[in-house]
């Protein structure tokens, strides 16, 4: 499978004035994040609130410059890229949003909303970027008399629908996907899901898919990475991670899922504790102050991002709970 | 080949009008036509317009000719009144409805022309101030800060000091006086749509600046301004009035509804009319205005439509 997309210690930081008198504070927001992403494959960021998922999925998007480290969308450089080329990169990565009420244009009739992208980058005519929109509709499962319609007739659901239906119009190479379903009713978050892997099967669409529903996940990933405070912490296929997560941070977030039966033998982690600070992160490992293992050596030595068996982990004592 | 019988309609596809765009012009009137205040004022303006039109033949008589033996004849319906002048004359004997008829071409040109010179231009600022938050969009609005912070009749005055009187130059300084108004209101409902996803999905979409600004943002950004406009028109009539009072606009005989009602005002006691007809007739001018404004902001409110 080809590699559509690629980041390499990929790097936002952001300067936040603190006041008059007191200087700027720098946010590591992200903070040497590495992947790749294979076309067809669905890679799951999950982490929670404030880990750096919405600054990956922007820097991913081309929204914002990394402030270092290297993307690589389809093979091709984005740092350095002419302004030409960035254009085109762009056209392959596209986004569906959190909020499906914010993500639609609301003076826009949601035909015109979807023959945008093609308007913008492609020289079709009318008519045939109306059969295309009429085509995706289709897909996406919408009826053909919604084309005309504004998106404020429409539920949550058929919404996202509308936004996924936008995002795939020129048939990108990468989805960026950030928490897709968490705005959405219960009953209709299945169906939206099955339909984001319906479509990537059949055009073959890399996914990142961001989210802290860890159910949620475990349906659609094929690789996960665990974030804890703009650092990776832990990466690796669905199925080891979910059956034996070695940082002691995806152990307890885990450990937080709820569950219909709960076993009883398997004790619920808690960590005590809130995310650090992200202006002021604790020396060492950015999880040591919550972790229930945590040594000395945790909190003077940053553990590096390490090849532990199929995955990697950046936890000093990864080996141990093999 | 154009044979339209050649054509193969099959009756199993026919054309489903359900799917058709309706024409933009028509969805807009159904929309518009359902606001029945907004219908009457656009009736009533239409009466005006029209009027101003074709002055010269709807007025019975000629504005400026002065009936020295009529001088302050009452309305028709008064004691005293004649069919001749049937809303009255003025203090020099002039025929109130023939001025206030010939009165709606200048009135409402300086009500329109000032409008749409502070309109455009105001968007325009307010789009840059919006777009671009870290030099462009300070200087703008500081500008426009030291403009409202002069009254603005003073800088109308003293605009049109500079420029010389003149019917054109007062309605560019009145544009430019309103000008402040229009540009806050545009930045500041554009800095309010940025941040909002869809204009980062149309960012993404490869929408280039001129895309982002008037397809994207602006139509959502017009509600407020439709209202202000609608506003303005009125006291621009009114501005226009104070400038030709003070010498500076329209200079007598010409009518205009601003001047008359200025220079009528010593006989107010006297003879009500010559003050309250022209009074009256920017009133229900400006009302019908503001109702054509509100179903306007309605029927371009893709929510308050219920199409399909």
């Amino acid at each position: 499978m080809a590699v559509v997309l690629s980041a390499r210690d990929l790097t936002r930081h952001y300067e936040v004035s603190r006041g008059l008198f007191k200087g700027h504070a720098l946010v590591r927001a992200l903070n040497g994040v590495s992947f790749e992403l294979e076309a067809g494959q669905t890679l799951a960021v999950v982490g929670e609130s404030g880990c750096g998922k919405s600054t990956l999925a922007r820097a991913l998007t081309l929204i914002e410059q990394p402030t270092s480290g290297s993307l690589q969308i389809a093979g091709t450089e984005v740092n350095g890229a002419s302004k030409a080329e960035r254009k085109q990169l762009r056209r392959d990565v596209q986004m569906v949003f959190q909020s499906p009420y914010a993500s639609l244009n609301p003076r826009q009739k949601i035909g015109d909303q979807l023959a945008e992208p093609l308007l913008i980058n492609t020289s079709l005519s009318k008519a045939e970027r109306r059969e295309k929109v009429q085509k995706m509709m289709e897909q996406v499962g919408l009826r053909p008399e919604h084309y005309q319609r504004y998106p404020h007739m429409f539920s949550g659901g058929q919404r996202q629908r509308i936004a996924l239906a936008r995002a795939m119009m020129l048939q990108p190479k990468v989805l960026v996907a950030d928490e897709p379903t968490s705005a959405l009713d219960v009953s209709i978050q299945a169906q939206v899901l099955n339909l984001f892997m319906d479509l990537q099967q059949q055009f073959g669409t890399g996914y990142v898919f961001i989210s802290h529903n860890l159910a949620v996940v475990r349906h659609v990933a094929d690789q996960v990475l665990v974030m804890y405070l703009g650092r990776p912490a832990e990466m690796g296929p669905k199925a080891d991670i979910y059956e034996k997560p070695l940082h002691p941070y995806t152990q307890a977030l885990l450990s937080a899922t709820p569950a219909i039966h709960p076993d009883p033998l398997k004790p619920r982690i808690r960590i005590a504790g809130e995310l650090p600070n992200p202006l002021n992160p604790p020396d060492g490992c950015a999880f040591h102050k919550r972790c229930p293992y945590a040594t000395d050596r945790c909190s003077k030595e940053l553990p590096g991002f390490r090849q532990v068996g199929t995955r990697q982990v950046a936890c000093h004592y990864a080996e141990q709970f093999l | 080949m154009n044979n339209p019988i050649a054509k193969p309609v099959s009756p199993a596809s026919p054309v489903d009008h359900s799917l058709l765009y309706p024409s933009p012009y028509k969805e807009f009137w159904q929309a518009f036509a359902r606001n029945k205040g907004a219908v009457m004022g656009l009736a009533f303006m239409c009466v005006v317009v029209f009027c101003a039109l074709f002055a010269p033949w709807v007025a019975p008589h000629d504005p400026s000719e002065q009936y020295r033996d009529f001088l302050l004849t009452p309305p028709v319906w008064l004691e005293g009144g004649t069919w001749q002048f049937i809303l009255g004359t003025d203090e020099l004997g002039r025929d109130l409805l023939s001025r206030l008829i010939q009165g709606a071409r200048l009135s409402l040109l300086i009500g329109l022309s000032s409008v749409v010179m502070s309109l455009i231009p105001g968007i325009l600022l307010g789009l840059l101030a919006g777009f671009f938050p870290q030099l462009l969009g300070p200087s703008i609005m500081r500008l426009m800060d030291v403009m409202l912070a002069l009254p603005s009749l003073l800088l109308a005055v003293a605009i049109v000091a500079i420029l010389g009187p003149g019917l054109i130059n007062t309605v560019i300084a009145i544009a430019i006086v309103s000008l402040p108004s229009y540009v806050r209101l545009t930045r500041a409902a554009v800095m309010g749509e940025l941040n909002r996803d869809y204009v980062t999905a149309a960012r993404l979409a490869g929408a280039g600046l001129g895309r982002l600004m008037f397809v994207t943002v602006l139509p959502n950004c017009m509600a407020p301004l439709i209202v202000q406009a609608t506003l303005s028109f009125s006291s621009a009539i009114l501005d226009a009035a104070a400038l030709g009072f003070l010498g500076l606009g329209v200079q007598p005989p010409t009518p205009e509804w601003g001047t008359m009602l200025a220079s009528a005002r010593d006989y107010i006691e006297r003879a009500w009319w010559v003050v309250s007809l022209p009074g009256l007739t920017i009133l229900l001018s400006v009302l019908a205005i503001n109702l054509m404004g509100d179903g306007l902001r309605d029927a371009l409110d893709p929510k308050l439509k219920n199409a399909a």
